[in-house]
């Protein structure tokens, strides 16, 4: 039983981790009615550019003198300097790419942002190379005993950090002017206009939101337990994050948070005990099962509900 | 001057006059009937076009064995043609599988509209099929299936196996689409590497792939076949050419074949339904196209080339690895329709050629790129190095033809033979 509530407290933390990317991508979603597929590429700018203002690279490449490869940071300034440079990154791509792309079909704009996704993967990986990398993070491998159950510190910081964000958001969105106005062109592009809201600002600001919290998850993502991440790892992270968007509706920030939360808890739990599950049917198959685990649920609950849990239904007219 | 460069300089001719009597040829147009419209060659320099490209594909890899760059042992009194070194015929060798590929894509996205990343998945599955139906089960005693047999089982396997896809396309539209076969992709990667080991071998990759031949009856002679031996040599009526020569045959025959019937069903009522679902499905359900039907068809279709890709994809390679079918696998077939141009069958072509070459020609010929001052020639770590140059080439390649040339490489061979066929009055 012990063993149960650690998976699910990894399950809870892994669970934040994917809200904040599913969020990312239904905030572009909501502003622009296309999935950004190129996710992972935001979260690999946020969590090297973290990297190396955390120092990373001075001691990757202690001899090999880079003018950024000086600086040195705590992990705090480090996190907060890599999510604002995303977020700038994710305004700048949409004003200079997506923008074309708006009237443009589905397809086209999908396609777009896999192509994006590719050049700044290896664009990364040219400056920073594929190897894995692990930040100076204070958390460390530390955890604590509550009626013997675990609990790593990094489990805690990251729930915490996500609910505060989270819960930040929530407040921006439903509050604050550019959240009423971000709802309004979500709603209604059209009459929000006429309203004068802009919905180029609208485009901008969602994609820089959305690239901070991609950002946020991917150091989350790499800090504690002694984590280190590649790209792959990112990428992974939003092929799991896409059946969370889609089992809570990918036009509901709501459906992200619940999506999000139960892929976590169900990736970890599987991943706990599918060895269990081996030697229980006397088989191997059940290995790596929980990176298709997601999957399986999404399309269980898509076959009930084809909009998910809390998503619009889609109003067709011939 | 040698017998080689003559033979090009007439070749060279002959194209260009066949190209120019069939660009100002403009009787064929004036069409009166549905019989006249839905003819496969419209004019007579159609069926003269279709000859000089039979014939140029046929004396393809001999040419270069008569000029002797080697490769294909053949008598010098063969048919003359392009010479072609063993570089160019395993590129187009390459281009030929991508190409049967995203035929089967584009008939998918292109014409019925529907978004599928899961290419990777079809075509890893015909290649781990072909292993196993064409070589581990022995059915008939002692010999495994003959060849053919084998890759028309897998075949149409694969298009059982896609149509299995279709009844979630009836529930899912768009984007939701498109994640779900991402989702494919991801499960196939875990049932390649994790699920059926026996016959992929996990992730140290298969390594026994059965030779293409076309057998009559297994253990009977063979009429034509691929030696597995190193450096592969095959046999043809008796004659022996290389290994690559062979499947450039093999795979460009395939390539025909699919094509021929993919035109043709653009053309039948199954086609016409395909686009008009893709116009809009409700409309085409109102007037009556049986939308469940044509989507699952469509399905189909793409997964059996998908399928006959990944036969050819096996057979030649003789190795395969879970990883080679991973998500970026399906976007390289998904660059090609775009790149060539989106719902065109000719385009799927040109963007298969483009791509295979794209890739091949950077690493070959690298100085046609290190004059770059970024690029790092060595295998680095980190820095710009050749294979990611290519990478970030092609996904710029996808970006910019979406921006600028959204009907791809056959949107602009389209609008140059309009210049030429308008000229003096073209803009």
């Amino acid at each position: 039983m012990n063993q149960f509530f650690t998976f699910v407290v990894q399950g809870l933390s892994r669970g934040a981790i994917y809200t904040l990317i599913a969020l990312g991508f239904v905030i572009i979603y909501k502003a622009t009615h296309v999935l950004n597929f190129g996710q992972a590429a935001l979260m690999s700018v946020g969590a090297y550019v973290t990297y190396t203002v955390n120092g990373g690279l001075k001691e990757q490449f202690p001899d090999n003198f880079r003018p950024w490869t000086i600086a040195s940071f705590p992990w705090v300034v480090a996190l907060l300097v890599g999510v604002l440079v995303t977020a700038a990154f994710g305004f700048l791509v949409e004003r200079v790419v997506l923008s074309n792309f708006r009237n443009k079909p589905v397809f086209a704009t999908i396609m777009a942002t896999f192509g994006l996704a590719i050049v700044v993967q290896f664009l990364i990986g040219s400056i920073w190379g594929d190897d894995s990398i692990s930040l100076k993070e204070p958390i460390g491998l530390r955890y604590y005993k509550v009626g013997g159950v675990s609990i790593t510190l990094q489990s805690i910081v990251t729930f915490c950090v996500a609910v505060v964000v989270v819960v930040c958001f929530l407040l921006f969105f439903k509050r604050s002017r550019m959240g009423t106005a971000m709802r309004a062109t979500a709603y209604d592009q059209e009459a929000a206009m006429a309203q004068g809201i802009s919905a180029r600002r609208v485009y901008g600001v969602s994609w820089a939101i959305s690239a901070g919290l991609a950002a946020l998850a991917a150091v989350l993502l790499s800090s504690g337990n002694g984590s280190s991440i590649t790209q792959s790892s990112l990428q992974l992270a939003t092929f799991a994050a896409f059946p969370a968007i889609i089992i809570g509706g990918v036009d509901s920030t709501n459906g992200a948070i619940v999506g999000g939360m139960a892929i976590g808890l169900a990736e970890q739990l599987m991943f706990g005990y599918q060895q269990k599950i081996n030697n229980a049917f006397s088989t191997h198959i059940f290995t790596n099962f929980h990176l298709v685990f997601p999957y399986v649920i999404m399309l269980v609950v898509l076959l009930v509900r084809p909009y998910g849990i809390f998503g619009t239904k889609e109003v067709r007219r011939v | 001057m040698t017998g080689a460069h003559l033979t090009l300089l007439a070749l060279g001719a002959i194209v260009g006059i066949v190209l120019r009597q069939g660009l100002t040829d403009h009787r064929h147009r004036a069409v009166r009937t549905y019989a006249a419209d839905s003819r496969i060659f419209r004019g007579n320099w159609a069926k003269v076009r279709m000859a000089a490209l039979a014939l140029l594909f046929v004396s393809a890899p001999v040419g270069m064995s008569w000029i002797g760059v080697g490769g294909a042992h053949v008598p010098h009194t063969f048919v003359p043609g392009l010479p072609l070194s063993n570089f160019w015929l395993q590129v187009l060798v390459f281009a030929g599988i991508y190409a049967i590929g995203a035929i089967g894509l584009n008939l998918l996205i292109g014409f019925t509209g529907q978004i599928s990343l899961a290419q990777a998945f079809f075509i890893g599955f015909g290649a781990y099929a072909i292993g196993y139906f064409g070589m581990d089960i022995t059915p008939f005693g002692d010999h495994p299936l003959p060849f053919p047999l084998a890759a028309l089982l897998v075949v149409v396997l694969g298009a059982v196996l896609s149509a299995l896809v279709g009844p979630f396309a009836l529930r899912l539209r768009g984007q939701y689409l498109a994640v779900v076969s991402i989702g494919l992709v991801v499960a196939g990667e875990w049932l390649f590497a994790d699920v059926f080991t026996w016959i992929t071998k996990g992730n140290t990759g298969r390594p026994n792939f059965p030779p293409a031949s076309i057998t009559i009856w297994p253990g009977k002679t063979m009429l034509f076949s691929v030696l597995d031996a190193p450096g592969g040599d095959a046999d043809f009526f008796g004659y022996t050419f290389s290994k690559d020569a062979a499947y450039f045959w093999l795979v460009w025959a395939c390539v025909a074949v699919v094509t021929l019937v993919s035109t043709n069903l653009i053309r039948s009522r199954n086609g016409r339904a395909m686009m008009a679902v893709r116009d809009r499905d409700l409309s085409a359900e109102i007037i009556g196209v049986r939308q469940a039907y044509t989507k699952i068809w469509a399905f189909a279709i793409c997964g059996a080339f998908a399928a006959l890709a990944g036969v050819l994809y096996g057979s030649y390679f003789s190795f395969v690895q879970p990883s080679n079918f991973s998500n970026a696998y399906s976007i390289q077939f998904v660059a090609m329709i775009i790149v060539g141009g989106v719902g065109s069958i000719r385009g799927s072509i040109f963007g298969a050629l483009a791509i295979a070459m794209l890739e091949r020609l950077i690493e070959r010929y690298v100085w046609l790129v290190d004059w770059l001052p970024f690029l790092q020639t060595n295998n680095a770590a980190s820095g710009m190095t050749v294979p990611r140059f290519i990478k970030v080439i092609f996904g710029l390649l996808i970006i910019l033809f979406l921006m600028f040339f959204p009907l791809g490489l056959n949107g602009l061979w389209e609008r140059s033979k309009r210049y030429f066929k308008t000229w003096p009055f073209s803009a």
